[in-house]
């Protein structure tokens, strides 16, 4: 505390002085309390936010917001201020001056003081004097709410930069339902289709080329599940989506940037996979530049080829539509309906060769993109083949599949096997006609 | 009037307080709140109304009081036949030496002196009781057309018993609120009883010297007024008193309930006098708002009057007070 006694009035500046260590006191105390409960909701905002799909920084933003709130709190709450009748009371009683300091504190006050005011003056400053104020009101020295603080605090600050947000299927559901997409589309389907699509927009917002592949490969799977007229739909809205987002980031969806991710995808392949898709690439620019002077699109080629089965006019004017349309990252890499088409050479919905088709463009550029999209396709049929995985050009699959998961709508019941007493056997039920084709097309797969 | 004097006369008041109250402690053992209020109301100009059951040294206190101060002292035996007169005095006719015919002279009563002990005071009529009136607040007596004008210090010392209320008369409001205190002389501890036997049990009796006399006593009661106090102390006696009031903002729930009537502004200037002493005697000269918390009990008891409730359901008027003292707080 400093001199008081050299003040014009000491016994106010004294009381100004031990008024505002006794704040400071009471701040401190709020600020032990309050300090670890900004920081833990902040790192519970952070937290939240990144599940809920907020601003990532939201929580850095409440940690900050909280931390100056306490920080202009404690500033106002410790300034020097006037004294009162009250505060002089409230520092005598703390000190124990038995009312003392407050008379003085209202005689120092006073213009004409007698040499009876005079003498209580000159004695409460006395006494002032010889209080250990910095006793009175001692600094309480407790780390473990500020480490406390500090843990939550980096809590927040990590959550927010290193916690990946949970992506959020609300925008794609509405995408999904304007673009029509969602009609006769059972809502597991429908739910399923739009948190992949969300998944897909955040790993490309993300950068992310893993979490993309691994979106691209299961939307790729359910759009095998979808009649053509879906995918046709489901594929103009992810163009549109893509295109929007370039647009936004102000990406030009040409073949320059195409080199890059054609590079990564072909880290890790095996060697005769990386042939392939070299092999098919050059193919594919040499076709492009051969197709260039004739100005005839690929995907009427491909529809009019003889040998290949199933391309219809419908995927042949898909293909013309993706020709005409810039393609984006998010297409190129998308397992959307043309690739699809690239690898299947259009025979049927989902079946037929890999066989270069629809999407080849009269750019040198695109050209590079289609090799790209091939070399992707190539290398997908490589995963699923060393997965095992049926792959898409199963008939039935989606039937196949339900019946396994238990949903069929055939209607079997699952029942425990009876023990079978070869003495006493008996011939199974036999099955109704009613259901003998579809056991027929459940078992038999179509070629 | 300096600081440096300032010091001196409250040095000079505390010696001449611890003078009195230890040669009192001499003859009076384990009242030793009680000879301190009696002596601040002494010094305050007040006087005192003593209660208490018989034998627990209430009027060898006014003796040993009397005894202690250089001061002219009476006693009067308050009875039921007891008259005005017979306190204040009266005129008689008296023959002049060599004839001549006779005169009225004034005979004073023993109201003429500057400590009066009114024993048994509620066993007078209030006719009687009423005599005291103007010589408590006035100061005078006046008998026919002439007043006559009472020694100073003058000081009333009154004791009633609060036990046997068959025959007795309550003190009429206004005499008592013409008390300073009211001082509850309680039944003294098993250590005290010691000491009390011993000393008056042998053969030998404790002498006490007459320590003080009226105009030092007029001295210290004119230092006791220059002594300050601050406003907010002062408005905290001010709304202790108010307090006492039915219906005032500051009255408590019991006083709404049980008092009919609260406490005169004489309650005011008990509380702000009585502890303008006790800072004296501690060598300071402000009064806190503790220190008036501290005297409320003895200036505010006797000056509620209870209304039918209150009398009807016997409430004490010290649970009133504490309750008060509660009720109001220290900062306005």
């Amino acid at each position: 505390m400093t001199d008081f006694k050299a003040s014009d009035r000491p016994v106010h500046a004294l009381v100004a002085q031990a008024d505002r260590q006794r704040r400071g006191l009471a701040v401190a105390a709020r600020l032990r309390q309050f300090a670890p409960i900004g920081a833990g909701l902040a790192a519970a905002v952070a937290l939240v936010a990144r599940l809920v799909g907020w601003v990532p920084w939201a929580g850095v933003i409440v940690l900050v917001a909280a931390a100056a709130g306490l920080a202009g709190y404690a500033l106002v709450s410790r300034r020097l201020r006037d004294t009162s009748d009250a505060i002089a009371s409230a520092v005598d009683g703390d000190a124990g001056m038995a009312g003392e300091l407050r008379s003085a504190h209202w005689f120092e006050e006073q213009a004409e003081r007698d040499a009876w005011a005079q003498f209580h003056l000159d004695q409460a400053t006395h006494r002032a004097s010889e209080v250990d104020w910095s006793r009175l009101y001692p600094r309480v020295s407790s780390a473990r709410p500020w480490v406390m603080t500090a843990v939550l605090s980096a809590l927040a600050i990590a959550a927010a930069v290193r916690v990946p947000a949970r992506v959020q299927a609300g925008p794609a559901v509405a995408a999904i339902d304007a673009a029509g997409i969602s009609d006769g589309m059972s809502p597991e389907m429908r739910e399923k289709l739009a948190a992949l699509i969300a998944q897909l927009n955040q790993a490309v917002a993300d950068k992310d080329p893993t979490s993309k592949e691994m979106a691209l490969a299961d939307l790729k799977d359910l759009m095998a599940k979808m009649d053509p007229a879906t995918q046709k739909k489901l594929a103009e809205m992810l163009e549109k989506q893509a295109l929007s987002a370039s647009a936004k980031k102000g990406e030009t969806p040409v073949g320059d940037q195409r080199a890059d991710p054609a590079e990564k995808s072909a880290e890790g392949m095996p060697e005769d996979a990386k042939w392939a898709q070299d092999n098919a690439a050059a193919k594919m620019a040499q076709s492009s530049e051969a197709q260039q002077p004739q100005g005839k699109p690929n995907a009427a080629q491909a529809g009019d080829k003889p040998g290949e089965r199933g391309a219809g006019p419908a995927q042949a004017q898909q293909g013309t539509e993706g020709a005409a349309q810039p393609m984006t990252p998010l297409m190129r890499e998308s397992a959307d309906q043309k690739s699809g088409k690239m690898m299947m050479a259009g025979g049927g919905p989902m079946g037929g060769d890999s066989k270069p088709g629809g999407g080849a463009s009269d750019d040198a550029s695109k050209g590079a993109a289609q090799a790209l999209l091939v070399a992707q396709a190539l290398k997908k049929e490589l995963v699923e083949a060393s997965a095992d995985a049926l792959g898409e050009n199963v008939d039935k699959e989606d039937l196949r599949r339900k019946t396994e998961q238990g949903t069929s709508s055939l209607g079997f019941t699952r029942v425990a096997a009876p023990r079978v007493e070869p003495s006493r056997a008996t011939a199974p039920p036999p099955v109704p006609d009613a259901r003998r084709p579809l056991l027929f097309n459940y078992f038999i797969r179509r070629r | 009037m300096t600081v440096t004097s300032v010091a001196e006369h409250i040095d000079l008041f505390r010696e001449r307080f611890v003078r009195i109250t230890r040669e009192v402690a001499k003859r009076i053992v384990g009242n030793e709140e009680i000879v301190e209020n009696t002596v601040t109301a002494l010094l305050a100009g007040g006087h005192v109304l003593l209660e208490g059951i018989p034998g627990v040294g209430k009027t060898s206190l006014v003796h040993t009081l009397a005894d202690v101060l250089h001061l002219k002292f009476s006693r009067i035996q308050f009875t039921p036949d007891l008259m005005p007169a017979d306190i204040v005095g009266t005129n008689i006719v008296q023959e002049h030496a060599h004839g001549g015919g006779t005169f009225f002279e004034f005979q004073p009563g023993p109201i003429f002196a500057n400590v009066v002990l009114a024993d048994e005071i509620n066993r007078a009529t209030p006719k009687t009781q009423s005599a005291l009136l103007e010589a408590m607040q006035e100061q005078s007596v006046s008998v026919g057309k002439t007043t006559y004008q009472l020694e100073q210090p003058f000081l009333v010392l009154a004791t009633q018993n609060p036990l046997e209320m068959e025959g007795t008369y309550p003190l009429p409001e206004a005499q008592l609120d013409r008390f300073f205190f009211k001082l509850k002389v309680t039944y003294p501890p098993e250590a005290a009883l010691h000491q009390i036997l011993e000393r008056t049990t042998q053969t030998e009796t404790t002498p006490v010297a007459r320590v003080m006399d009226g105009p030092e006593i007029l001295e210290m009661r004119h230092v006791v007024r220059s002594v300050p106090i601050a406003k907010p102390v002062q408005s905290y006696a001010i709304r202790l008193t108010l307090g006492s009031h039915p219906g005032s903002p500051y009255a408590s729930p019991l006083v709404n309930k049980y008092v009919r009537y609260g406490a005169s502004p004489r309650a005011a200037q008990a509380l702000v006098l009585a502890r303008k002493i006790h800072a004296i005697t501690r060598g300071q000269a402000f009064v806190s708002a503790e220190d008036i918390r501290a005297v409320a009990m003895p200036a505010l008891r006797h000056r509620l009057l209870l209304n039918f409730e209150g009398e009807a359901e016997q409430i004490n008027a010290d649970t009133i007070v504490t309750e008060l003292l509660g009720a109001v707080p220290a900062e306005n």
